[in-house]
């Protein structure tokens, strides 16, 4: 930190130093800098929320170094600015401009976010009986760590307008962004979730981001090329957890060697792997043309496809996850198209279309063979049932998507706006019944909205927005086991067999529905701006929502929205002013909701 | 086996206020300040089991089973804070060229309710002082 300090010190001293030459010139030149300091307390218990997004109240004090340049002649401008308070909070930044035919651009930005240390204490459902075990308890390896990332972020664009071919440009943009510090990981241990574990954990990532783009505007029509490609490589640690030996709870310990056969993994396995990032990479490509045609037409058509793969499925597999064998990737294209049309003076309209075609790779997992047998046979559990646990995994992704948006503006008045809307949007999900979920949603949505000057210094916007969804995003029989139905499959309270599946009397009986998305929803906002006098101004906004969906099974799900705020600026004098303000913003959800005891 | 409940409410509220002045008291000195207020909650209502609590016998083991601790989740899950934060900043413009900036800020979080990170209360302050040299 030292010798960081020490350098953007010696630049700030060099930079002030220059300026004092460049000075003496006359003034295409703008100079500025900064040099002071702050003195800081921080007073906090368990990492605090007060400092969120501050790195320097760590410190009793920390320098505040600054400097912006501009330098503009003929047709050259250039511009930069820096500002460095701590190694983790700084900020620099560029722009070359040379006679508007090569613009260059550079941002860096540097702060720290502190991160939310879980206890796991609340961790506390239990059997009723004094004395017990727990049934869900917890291990914070490392209590006392506090956590926190450091975020960096450059982002650069270079634009070369191609003076001997009018209307051709090339763009290159780049971003890297950068995360490191420390980060909470969590796991189940045991056999299932009756024992969570939290550790520390290492973070290291960064996201390499280029995008070069060609444009070429030959009168009406404008042509753009896109290409991006962007890299995520993580080098964070890869926690380990050491599981508990398989074990009945209700035999002694090392008496009972049932659970083996049972468990997919235990503390035979040894210490395994979790909470990793995969490395991936995304490459797409854009093609737009843009015409404006006659009659105040304006159309637009646009293709795009992408693939983003996780390079790192395909690296063998685990006791713990199972091998899927190769690299996982997403497929998606879609085509876009537009018009506009500018009917008078008084009315426009809008028309939008979009197909996409998203496809995920299917994949076989090989789980992990069980080599434990059952109790007093020879058999495991794969041979006992004929089959082993093995997969295919069909993408949740897999969808076709179609939508139409049609917008239609018109003036009606000189001081009165309508606006009308309707958009519809099918969606079919390929592999909805592996998922168990609902197999095509269809949303409509309905919108009226007008803009409204009553009076000089009034203005009022109102708009409403009804949306109707056939049938929202469901999952089917997700909750609520019935007791009554598994006994009538056969399950006896109180009794105990290798027959007693979860899948079939726990799972396989789950009764109820559920969603947390609407089949209906009310939207109204409403805003006023008005100007009372010269020296007072206020505006008013309201935003309500409710939505419904009573096709989820069980009670019905609801939310209720509001947001609503005041705000007054008043300048008695120009030579002072006065804000204020209010928001209040209030969300409520109506819910079904169901929990299952499970018998260790 | 397992508990049910047919609706429960999850509410959240938050309130801000604000109020800000800038004023220019005499020439080459400005000044402003802003102090704002937030306070939050959020709340399950209404959580609770229509099971008993229950014994379930396997292998000749007997274990009792009760709802208790879950329905206590309705007071674990709730959040109350209150935030302050007040900035104030002055502006002196000694010459043409040179300026000084002086700059106080407080900010404080009580929570009152503790959630699952632990008590996050926390005040801080920093002064800070700065000149400005424009050539």
């Amino acid at each position: 930190m030292k010798i960081t300090t020490t350098i953007v010190m010696s630049v700030f001293i060099v930079l002030g130093l220059a300026c004092l030459a460049i000075a003496e010139d006359a003034k295409p030149y703008d100079i500025e800098i900064s040099v002071g300091g702050s003195m800081n307390d921080l007073d906090e218990t368990d990492g605090g929320r007060v400092a969120e997004y501050d790195s320097t109240v760590d410190k009793n004090a920390n320098w505040i170094l600054g400097g912006k340049v501009s330098y503009t002649l003929d047709k050259v401008a250039f511009d930069a600015y820096g500002e460095y308070l701590d190694g983790d909070d700084q900020a620099y930044g560029a722009n070359l401009d040379l006679s508007r035919i090569l613009m260059l651009e550079t941002d860096y930005l540097r702060f720290f976010h502190r991160l939310d240390h879980d206890n796991l204490n609340h961790l506390l459902a239990s059997l009723a009986r004094s004395g017990q075990g727990a049934t869900l308890y917890h291990t914070d390896f490392n209590a006392s760590d506090n956590y926190g990332i450091t975020r960096s972020e450059w982002k650069s664009q270079a634009k070369l307008n191609v003076p001997m071919v009018p209307g051709l440009s090339f763009t290159f943009n780049h971003r890297f962004e950068e995360r490191k510090g420390m980060d909470q990981a969590r796991t189940m241990s045991k056999c299932s979730s009756c024992h969570v574990v939290g550790v520390s954990k290492d973070i290291s990532e960064t996201t390499n981001e280029w995008n070069p783009s060609v444009n070429y505007r030959m009168g009406p029509i404008s042509m753009n090329y896109d290409f991006s490609y962007r890299s995520f490589n993580s080098g964070s640690d890869v926690p380990e957890n050491l599981y508990f030996q398989a074990q009945n709870p209700g035999a002694a310990p090392g008496t009972n060697a049932d659970f083996g056969a049972r468990l997919q993994y235990d503390q035979d396995d040894g210490s395994l792997p979790f909470s990793r990032t995969a490395d991936s990479e995304k490459w797409s490509h854009k093609i737009k043309v843009k015409a404006d045609l006659p009659a105040d037409n304006k159309v637009n058509l646009s293709y795009v496809y992408s693939k983003a793969t996780n390079n790192d499925s395909d690296d063998g597999g685990s006791a713990l996850y199972g091998d899927a064998g190769k690299e996982l990737s997403v497929d998606y294209w879609a085509l876009n198209g537009g018009w506009h049309w500018k009917v008078n003076k008084a009315m426009a309209f809008t028309l939008k279309g979009k197909y996409q075609d998203m496809d995920g790779s299917e994949v076989g997992v090989d789980v992990n063979d069980i080599t434990d047998v059952i109790s007093g046979t020879s058999q495991t559990y794969a041979d006992f049932l004929g089959e082993d646990f093995d997969f295919r995994r069909q993408s949740a992704y897999d969808e076709d998507e179609y939508s139409l948006d049609a917008k239609f503006a018109w003036k009606i008045l000189k001081d009165l706006k309508l606006k009308l809307g309707y958009e519809l949007e099918y969606l079919d999900r390929e592999n909805a019944e592996y998922h168990h979920v609902v197999d095509d949603t269809t949303t409509q949505k309905f919108s009226i909205g007008s803009k409204w000057r009553p009076m000089m210094g009034l203005r009022v916007s109102a708009d409403y927005e009804f949306t109707f969804v056939d049938d929202p995003y469901v999952f089917h029989n997700t909750m609520c086991p019935s007791w009554d139905e598994a006994q009538a499959l056969g399950f006896a309270p109180g009794t105990y067999s290798v027959d007693s599946w979860y899948s079939k009397y726990v799972y396989g009986v789950r009764t109820m529905n559920r969603s947390n998305q609407p089949e209906t929803v009310n939207d109204i906002r409403i805003k006023t701006c008005w100007m009372a006098t010269d020296k007072i101004n206020t505006n008013v906004h309201m935003h309500y929502k409710i939505a419904e969906n009573s096709d989820a099974g069980g009670s019905d799900w609801e939310q209720d929205m509001f947001n609503g705020g005041l705000n007054v600026m008043y300048t008695p004098t120009a030579k002072l002013g006065i804000n204020f303000g209010y928001n209040y913003f209030y969300d409520k959800y109506e819910a079904m909701f169901c929990s299952a005891f499970y018998n260790g | 086996m397992g508990g049910q409940n047919d609706k429960y409410e999850y509410e959240t509220e938050a309130h801000t206020f604000y109020v800000g002045a800038n004023a220019n008291p005499i020439p080459k000195l400005d000044l402003s300040g802003v102090l704002s207020f937030t306070k939050g909650t959020a709340n399950i209502h209404d959580l609770d089991f229509s099971g008993d609590p229950f014994t379930l016998a396997v292998n000749g083991r007997t274990d009792d089973y009760s709802f208790t601790y879950i329905n206590g989740s309705e007071e674990y899950s709730d959040l109350e804070y209150v935030m302050w934060e007040l900035e104030l900043t002055g502006n002196y413009s000694i010459t043409e060229q040179l300026g000084l900036t002086v700059n106080w800020l407080y900010s404080e979080y009580q929570d009152q309710e503790e959630y699952v990170y632990g008590e996050l209360d926390g005040k801080t302050w920093s002064l800070s002082s700065f000149v400005t040299y424009r050539f």
